[in-house]
């Protein structure tokens, strides 16, 4: 007992100790100033930017490298449409005539026109067409801390949307659309050996990464058109049919945008005086160990803005709903939002390849007019989309992991929240009639546990053996692990891992071993979870436990000489057996039970033996063993043995081999009514067929 | 009364007379379903030794539902495939008997009814067949004509350009909708009455007894698609009011399902009365719809 205080009371000085370590605002190293003009006749951009990059490295710096993203749609030869084959999700590209590009017209350092010495590369893939890297060699190289300031003008034809960014009709959304430089990593950072350039091809599945800064950004559109942009807006000026307006937004890697003339915009305002309801507050202060006002410490006012199709009208007001749900759940358990607004973009149904996409303080949704009244309300596809785009405003917004190389500290950690947050406020996200309803949690976990995937989870985005692998890696892999650490460590420990991992790294960029350190940093098993972390993230490990066998029978009497030497049980002088007690009285029983661990993964667990008389007995099963004998004498029969009984082990690959039900087991029969309400329901779709014909 | 009422009340009498028709088709669907959830059954018995058994036996619970299909996924391929065979035999039987309880209630015999609907079913099946197969085969082309073809040319009206869900993709949902339904009303209330036709032998073949139930309904297709839809209506209600209360009952033993299963079933029995109702009504139109009308003697004599 004292030294598990002992150790206690590390953990509590460990867990004040973290967020000395984190940041209040980020380190910035670039500032971006961009005037863009946008002719929706022609699709194309017209840009101009003032880049300053600060060399946050010991060492100088002699090329700057370059993200061009949209030469991903220059052609059918780039590396993303190769690796996408033109499809990306559900959406397909239209090749007649929606490729796109952007083209960098003037480039100056210093006065000096510097385009003529830049060149393409391909790191990741060597391939020879892929435009969407440029690399500057510098002059003179920018010294340690300093500060090089470009200036880029370029032309972009805006593709057709079915990756992200692109238009439709008069429907245009802008992201990843300005030249980008990429991450000066200085030895250290991200856990990396030797500084470098971190600056990847764009990728089918591969998102984003970049320094924090600031932006200030100029939109000029025809008048008529509707502007939902990151950042605030500061000033609006008109000349002739166009219009040009202003956004500022500090403390951030990304700034997207969207252009349409027929957004309804409707907006509210998430007030933490309102809107953070006491429960919530109380239940996250207990469990996180925080006061509560640690907790509201930063927590202000939001204004969310949606700008939504005229055809979704009469589901809008969900967006604003979700919104505010999420900005509690998340403003709560990981820490408060700490920008003044958030814009939800709702595309277009012929526009949806660029929804369910997260850019900082602006995302976008997605729903269809099917949803709007009828039977299918109950799909909250809308909700679901929303809490998990605004989650990636934590998870790689703030919280800025490398979308490249390690999708899953973004997508993973997020499906983790978003279901988290799903089920506290809805449990189902699929709702029919009659009360019946599915979660996605519950849903993906099981197909999870069962499937033997082909690749570990961490992997670059690109790395995975196909695009399943990727999505169920990147998404629900790590979503199930992560939901399977919470329950090995119980609430207060997991969820104060996460708030170390969110504190520590706002405004900052972590690798898969920084989370993974926050979290066993809380463990009280750090070595069980250790190996759970090495056989799912960097392994394909499984385990399933399971009731191998379960008997009961009489106990034999004693029979034989006892130490008085007197015959027991038999007669001596007869050489025969004498018959049992016609009453049966004090009758024992012999129960003798397995319990087997398959698989790689050491999980610790539970076995329960119910007796016919309701006795029970519960027998752990170590993490370190792979099983578990036991053979137990008493006054009852065994009824049933359940390894699991409070169903911890969600990653279980068979979960149906956990109990066993020995005759003397009288609970009623789940498959009778399973089966009793299957009829039911093909009984009414047989029935209906008298009303066809 | 006019000729809706009078069929409706015509109909619900007939099938409260020949109640064990009721009885008959509500078998049919007992032993089809049965046979067709037998290896689903015999599969979903692992959950009592699942987790999930405690789950599901306290109420709906879809994690517990989903990880207990999961945990039975490799069998489930296997056992669904006695589900379509189930649904056919059941629609081969419900069309089987549907011109044999015609023929019994016109003929108005009580006793050995169910016996009879079956005997007089298989014998008319050929040309019930042949009525099927013409309703089937009509229904689909006016289906594509009346609801389909304008609802196409609405929806592809405003061009490529036009913004989704604008005022002409609404108005051909709407159209395909509403005409798919009066569309399947009228053939459906023309296939019930060239049944009816069959029945008492006044057509020798399927193609005939729809030709001539054309006839009948012809002049009178509001009335028809009424007396179908009616029953539709009363049909969805039943549905509802059982499906709830058996949700409702939610078991949480063995007996408890049983009794279960007694009350659903009362719901589908009284589904079965509403379909036997149905053709009684329809009978009664085509009736009704006689150019000479001739007095009835069998039907109307008190039995
Ligand atoms: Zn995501």
């Amino acid at each position: 007992m004292k030294t598990r205080l002992l150790r206690h009371s590390i953990w509590i000085a460990l867990t004040a100790a973290a967020p000395l370590f984190a940041l209040d605002a980020p380190r910035k190293l670039v500032d971006y100033d961009i005037r863009v003009t946008l002719d929706p006749a022609t699709k194309t951009l017209t840009g101009a930017q003032t880049l300053k990059w600060t060399n946050p490295a010991p060492e100088p710096v002699s090329e700057l490298r370059f993200h061009l993203y949209w030469n991903a749609f220059r052609n059918n030869r780039s590396t993303f449409f190769k690796e996408s084959g033109g499809q990306l999700r559900d959406d397909q590209a239209d090749t007649e005539g929606g490729w796109g590009r952007i083209d960098l017209t003037k480039v100056q350092i210093g006065g000096a026109d510097v385009l003529a010495r830049g060149r393409f590369d391909s790191p990741d893939d060597g391939n020879p067409d892929d435009r969407t890297v440029w690399v500057l060699p510098l002059e003179t190289p920018v010294g340690p801390g300093e500060t090089v300031t470009l200036t880029m003008d370029w032309i972009s034809k805006v593709p057709k949307v079915y990756a992200r960014a692109g238009y439709v009709r008069d429907y245009f959304f802008i992201g990843q659309w300005f030249p980008k430089i990429g991450v000066y990593e200085p030895a250290g950072m991200r856990r990396r050996k030797t500084s470098g350039w971190n600056c990847h091809q764009y990728h089918a599945n591969s998102e984003f990464y970049a320094n924090f800064g600031d932006y200030h950004v100029s939109i000029t559109v025809p008048e008529k058109f509707v502007v939902a942009s990151a950042g605030t807006w500061t000033g609006e000026t008109k000349q002739g049919d166009k219009k040009t307006l202003r956004y500022e937004l500090a403390n951030v890697h990304d700034f997207a945008w969207a252009a349409d003339p027929r957004f309804v915009v409707s907006e509210s305002v998430w007030d933490p005086a309102r809107d953070l309801p006491a429960a919530e507050i109380e239940r996250a202060a207990r469990t996180l160990g925080r006061s509560k006002e640690d907790l509201l410490r930063g927590m202000r006012p939001v204004k969310i803005s949606v700008y939504g199709q005229p055809d979704h009208k009469p589901q809008l007001h969900r967006y604003h709903d979700a919104q505010k749900w999420s900005l509690t759940w998340l403003g709560l358990w990981a820490f408060p939002y700490p920008y003044e607004h958030i814009s939800i973009v709702d595309p277009p149904e012929d526009g949806i390849g660029s929804g369910g996409m997260e850019y900082q303080t602006l995302y976008t949704g997605g729903t269809s007019r099917f949803f709007n009244s009828g039977p299918l309300v109950g799909m909250k596809f809308l909700e679901v989309v929303t809490v998990h785009e605004y989650g990636h405003g934590y998870w790689y917004g703030m919280v800025a992991s490398n979308e490249f190389e390690e999708s899953w500290m973004d997508e993973g950690i997020n499906t983790f929240t978003e279901w988290e947050i799903v089920d506290r406020r809805w449990k189902y996200d699929l709702e029919f009639p009659l009360g019946l309803g599915f979660s996605t949690r519950g849903v993906m976990v099981p197909s999870v546990a069962k499937k033997q995937e082909p690749d570990p989870i961490v992997q670059s985005s690109w790395g995975y053996v196909s695009g399943g692998s990727y999505g169920n890696n990147s998404y629900f892999r790590s979503g199930a692990v992560i939901e399977q650490m919470r329950r090995l460590m119980g609430e207060e420990r997991f969820f104060r891992g996460l708030r170390a991992y969110a504190e520590r790294w706002r405004y900052d960029h972590p690798t898969s071993e920084d989370f993974f350190d926050a979290i066993l940093s809380q463990a009280e098993e750090p070595a069980i979870i250790r190996g759970l972390i090495d056989q799912t993230f960097y392994g394909r490990g499984f385990f399933d436990v399971r009731v191998s066998s379960a008997s009961t029978t009489r106990a034999e009497d004693f029979v034989g000489f006892d130490d008085t030497r007197k015959a027991v049980g038999f007669d001596e002088t007869a050489g025969k057996k004498k018959s049992r007690d016609p009453d049966d009285k004090g009758r024992r029983f012999v129960s003798a039970v397995r319990v087997i661990r398959d698989g790689e993964i050491g999980v610790p667990t539970d076995v329960l033996l119910t007796f016919e008389n309701g006795q029970t007995l519960t027998r752990p099963l170590a993490a370190g063993n792979r099983w578990l004998r036991l053979v137990v004498e008493s006054s009852s029969k065994l009824a049933r043995v359940e390894v699991d009984p409070a169903h911890k082990l969600l990653l279980d690959r068979n979960p149906m081999n956990n109990l066993k039900r020995l005759e003397a087991d009288r609970s009623p029969s789940a498959a009778r009514k399973v089966s009793t309400y299957l009829k039911h329901g093909l009984d009414i779709v047989l029935s209906s067929l008298w009303s066809a014909f | 009364m006019n000729l809706f009422t009078r069929s409706v009340a015509e109909g619900v009498r007939l099938a409260a007379r020949h109640y064990r028709l009721s009885v008959l088709l509500w078998i049919t669907l007992f032993v089809s379903s049965s046979l067709a959830l037998r290896p689903l059954s015999g599969l979903v018995r692992a959950v009592d030794g699942s987790p999930f058994g405690e789950r599901l036996l306290a109420g709906w619970d879809g994690d517990a539902f989903v990880g207990m299909l999961a945990g039975i996924q490799e069998g489930l391929g296997p056992a669904f495939a006695a589900i379509p065979a189930g649904i056919l035999l059941f629609a081969l039987l419900s069309l089987v008997l549907s011109t044999g309880i015609l023929r019994t209630l016109q003929q108005g015999l009580v006793q050995g009814s169910m016996r009879r609907a079956v005997i007089e079913g298989v014998a008319l099946f050929p040309k019930t067949f042949g009525a099927f197969f013409r309703f089937g085969v009509g229904t689909a082309a006016w289906l594509l004509l009346v609801a389909g073809l304008p609802a196409w040319i609405l929806y592809e009206l405003p061009g490529k350009d036009a913004p989704p869900n604008n005022g002409f993709t609404n108005a051909a949902i709407l159209w395909g909708v509403l005409a798919a339904l009066a569309v399947f009303l009228v053939r459906r209330a023309r296939f019930d009455v060239a049944r009816a036709l069959l029945a008492q032998n006044a057509a020798s073949t399927g193609r005939g007894a729809s030709r001539l139930a054309g006839r009948r309904v012809a002049g009178a297709r509001v009335a028809a698609a009424a007396i179908v839809l009616f029953w539709l209506i009363v049909v969805a209600i039943l549905q509802t009011v059982f499906t709830r209360l058996g949700v409702a009952m939610n078991p949480q033993t063995n007996a408890g399902t049983t009794g279960l299963v007694v009350v659903r079933q009362i719901g589908f029995l009284l589904v079965a009365f509403a379909h036997v109702a149905q053709l009684g009504s329809l009978s009664a139109f085509e009736r009704l719809r006689r150019p000479v009308p001739t007095p009835l003697p069998r039907l109307a004599s008190p039995g």
